[in-house]
């Protein structure tokens, strides 16, 4: 062979092993086919090892990928972190508020809808933001998680274009004691003075009647033991039954005022979820668009 | 094509492979470097699988076994970390790192004979440090509770060198057994006394009153009217029904009072075992 023939052989030798090898562009590329077919739990790795070893820290989409899968992976402390890298690198204002948005629905599956309310509350929420129903949306929800119902019925109702849609809304939020009644305080109390009525009050009929026999019962019992033994005798046999009894009665009328509470509340905010989704599917404009 | 270009066109793509190897992010040193970043930050199910690469690389590397090891213990899966161990080194003294590794792992899942096994094999362990995993194994086993407190004690406790260690091992020789036979026994004397002696005392005071009122009830039905009193009965049964839920309360408080005692220091124990 002569010696160029050779040299160049020699040179392709060498450079073949390099198809071997995967840069960071090759590495990026297999991280977004994975991401992309919804491999997120494998994706995460990969895309955190690119961010890793990339020079540029600068890396918005790098970071948001990162997020995404972590978010995917219900690692939402990891996701928040890598929100924050990502809203921090992005220069575009319009994109930021997109990351911003994330990280929102990432504290609000947390259910910290404070933390929700301090980045929503940093958003300009004048009405010709292009982000305006979807700012309110989110709004109307971290609200409701913060228990103002006023304020979340009225942001409910900004994020809507739809005028009907906006009137059923109002009436969902119009009577304030649907989120306030029954009071477990207010039970408690009605059953200290009467037992049973306070579990009347919750809306639990039978509840409330089974209380009510059995105090009403031990203190029939009581009475009678107390005419044809001693009242001594009453107090001491029949007073320690029908204080467990009555002090039961009290802690579960109040326990069943807030479940009867709680219930009422989450039947409204799956009530307007439900308005607000028929409506964007009639429209095609969904509020998180 | 001239003689130059040739030159020109070989040198470059002699030099190609070390220039892109140098951008391989899966490669030997990447990997390592990617590895203990994730260590670094707690990901050690991430990190492990990044070892295996490395050891799939470079079957031998030590430190990788170590780190290996290590995240698969960190990230719950001790079992894992032991059958790698016996399987690089199935006979013979385990290097100190190792040890350590094996031993923790062992006591992470409550083995305590692959522990013992692990030790006969820990020479490379100072007598320190050997003294603390025994002692360590000795306090999150929990017998030591069933021995009396007079009998109570721990070779290794002399030559052990971690302070908290040492520390949890002598609050261990204050703890106080409750006997649930003694507790039963009290019980069955008077009711609620077998609560009372298993720190209970609240649930003791109800069980006597309970208890007492009934039976007293059943004396006085059975005094007044004979053996045909109903009164006498209807408290006598009542009064039978929370007796025998006082001697099994008895018993279940002070096996409770018992197995509270040995969860807190097995927790303390943990605590300083396996951050070693």
């Amino acid at each position: 062979m002569k010696p160029k023939g050779f040299f160049l052989a020699i040179s392709l030798v060498c450079a073949a092993p390099v198809a071997a090898g995967q840069g960071i562009e090759d590495t990026r590329a297999y991280a977004n086919q994975l991401f992309a077919s919804g491999r997120y739990e494998e994706a995460l790795p990969v895309f955190q090892r690119i961010a890793y070893f990339n020079e540029n820290k600068d890396d918005p989409e790098l970071w948001l990928k990162v997020a995404d899968c972590f978010l995917a992976s219900n690692d939402i402390d990891r996701a928040r972190e890598y929100y924050d890298h990502a809203y921090y690198s992005e220069k575009d204002d319009s994109s930021r508020t997109e990351i911003l948005f994330r990280k929102v629905e990432c504290n609000l599956k947390n259910l910290d809808h404070r933390l929700a309310l301090v980045d929503l509350l940093s958003l300009d929420d004048t009405p010709g933001a292009w982000y305006f129903r979807k700012l309110n949306f989110f709004l109307g929800i971290a609200w409701f998680g913060c228990e103002d119902f006023t304020q979340s019925g009225l942001c409910f109702v900004k994020s809507t274009p739809d005028s009907t849609v906006a009137a059923e809304i109002r009436e969902l939020f119009a009577n304030p004691r649907k989120f306030t009644r029954p009071d477990p305080r207010t039970a408690s109390w009605l059953s200290v003075f009467f037992p049973g009525v306070g579990q009347f009050y919750a809306g639990e009929v039978g509840e409330g009647l089974n209380s009510l026999l059995l105090s009403g019962s031990l203190v029939g019992l009581g009475v009678l033991m107390a005419y044809f033994t001693s009242p001594l005798d009453a107090i001491l046999t029949i007073l320690p039954w029908f204080q467990r009894y009555y002090q039961g009665g009290m802690l579960r009328a109040a326990n069943l005022a807030k479940e009867k509470r709680s219930a009422q509340i989450s039947s409204i905010f799956d009530s307007t979820l439900t308005i607000l989704s028929r409506s964007a599917n009639q429209t095609g404009c969904h509020p998180t668009d | 094509m001239t003689r130059f270009a040739k030159s020109l066109i070989s040198c470059c793509l002699i030099l190609l492979p070390a220039n892109l190897n140098s951008q391989d992010l899966f490669d030997l040193r990447h990997s390592r470097e990617f590895g203990l970043h994730l260590m670094q930050t707690r990901q050690y199910a991430l990190a492990s699988q990044e070892w295996e690469r490395v050891l799939f690389l470079v079957p031998g590397d030590t430190i990788a076994r170590l780190n290996l090891v290590r995240s698969m213990r960190l990230s719950g899966r001790p079992e894992l970390a032991i059958t790698r161990l016996n399987q690089w080194m199935p006979e013979g003294d385990l290097p100190h790192d190792f040890s350590k590794e094996g031993l923790q792992a062992a006591l992470q899942q409550s083995d305590f004979s692959s522990f013992q096994t692990l030790l006969d094999r820990s020479a490379a362990l100072s007598t320190g440090e050997r003294s603390d995993f025994e002692l360590g194994a000795w306090l999150l086993e929990g017998e030591w509770l069933t021995v009396p407190v007079r009998k109570r004690q721990n070779n290794a406790a002399l030559s052990a060198s971690h302070p908290s260690l040492i520390d949890i091992y002598n609050r261990s020789l204050m703890v106080r057994r409750k006997s649930p036979a003694a507790a039963i026994t009290l019980s069955a004397i008077i009711p609620g006394m077998g609560k009372i002696y298993s720190g209970d005392w609240k649930d003791g005071l109800m069980s006597l009153a309970f208890t007492g009122v009934n039976a007293w009830q059943s004396y006085r039905g059975f005094s007044k009217d004979g053996i045909k009193s109903v009164r006498g009965w209807v408290f006598g049964v009542i009064t039978t029904g929370f007796y025998a839920a006082n001697l099994f309360g008895s018993w279940k408080s002070a096996s409770l009072c018992n197995n509270g005692q040995i969860d807190h220091i097995r927790h303390e124990t943990e605590g300083v075992l396996f951050s070693y």
